[in-house]
């Protein structure tokens, strides 16, 4: 049933976001943390628009390459990994203690 | 009043109280229909969380089952969380957060209706693609509203997370009050 909801609540709001207005169009530089109007990366991403689906896997790996040298970057990418290992080891955890009673 | 200043790396930020935060229409529609949206589902994620136990054991699954529900979705976000993300950066959010929602929304039924662990398996990994083409949309959309107000970021990010708190803390309310009433 909650399954059933959430695939509900998912249908629902799915026409909710189609009123929204695209915030970025296609191509050009793209800023690490999401393009706005066109700013100039900081890494110099690029997105490869037309390309094909090669061309686009090549260009992210670069960008991602790009992104990992950066030592600001995988901070964040431990903080975030942290995060995430704990919410797994409390989700599998915590039904132990709800069981006991 | 806002001063700006550097820090060690040279980079340019600004210090002291920004000035009113003043959204127009858009920026309201774009904030109103990703906060609600993600009230709902973050809700619905949060009852799960809490019914999965009894699902599983439903199903006849073990912790070990438990497990795997949990990890199969995990697995195809890992693996097309990078190629997405860069998906979004050239053919834009919008494609994406719908697509996404759609698969998602198929995954959690086909999930619903199954009756084993095989048949469990294609669903859940629907939803790990959904849900990646979803979140990644929706940070990057959300990240692009946001950035047009740099000097309020703090306090509209704090607000989208409050919301998420909020999702997290009635959907397993409602979650637990499910498994109660249909143990």
């Amino acid at each position: 049933m909650p399954f059933k909801v959430l695939a509900a609540v998912l249908l629902l709001t799915t026409p909710l976001k189609m009123l929204l207005p695209e915030t970025r169009g296609g191509g050009g530089n793209v800023g690490v943390v999401g393009a706005v109007g066109g700013i100039q990366s900081e890494y110099g991403l690029q997105t490869a628009k037309g390309v094909g689906l090669v061309g686009s896997m090549k260009g992210a790996i670069a960008s991602y390459r790009a992104l990992l040298a950066d030592r600001r970057q995988v901070a964040l990418l431990a903080m975030k990994l942290s995060f995430f290992c704990g919410l797994s080891l409390i989700l599998t955890i915590v039904r132990s203690p709800t069981e006991c009673h | 009043m806002p001063m700006s200043t550097m820090d060690r790396d040279g980079t340019s930020f600004s210090t002291g109280t920004p000035g009113p935060l003043v959204l127009d229409g858009t920026t309201k529609l774009q904030l109103g229909v990703l906060l609600s949206c993600s009230l709902l589902i973050q809700m619905g994620v949060g009852m799960i969380i809490v019914a999965l136990p009894m699902y599983a054991s439903g199903l006849g699954l073990g912790a070990g089952g438990v497990g795997l529900i949990i990890a199969l979705p995990q697995l195809t976000k890992l693996l097309f969380n990078l190629p997405l993300g860069y998906f979004i950066d050239v053919v834009g959010r919008k494609p994406a957060l719908v697509l996404g929602s759609l698969l998602d929304a198929i995954g959690q039924y086909g999930t619903a209706v199954a009756s084993g662990l095989r048949q469990l398996a294609l669903p859940r990994l629907l939803i790990g693609v959904g849900s990646a083409s979803s979140a990644c949309s929706t940070q990057a959309y959300t990240l692009d509203v946001v950035g047009k107000f740099p000097q309020h970021s703090g306090r509209l990010l704090g607000l989208i997370q409050a919301v998420g708190f909020l999702a997290f803390a009635l959907g397993p309310e409602l979650g637990g009050r499910y498994v109660d009433c249909h143990r």
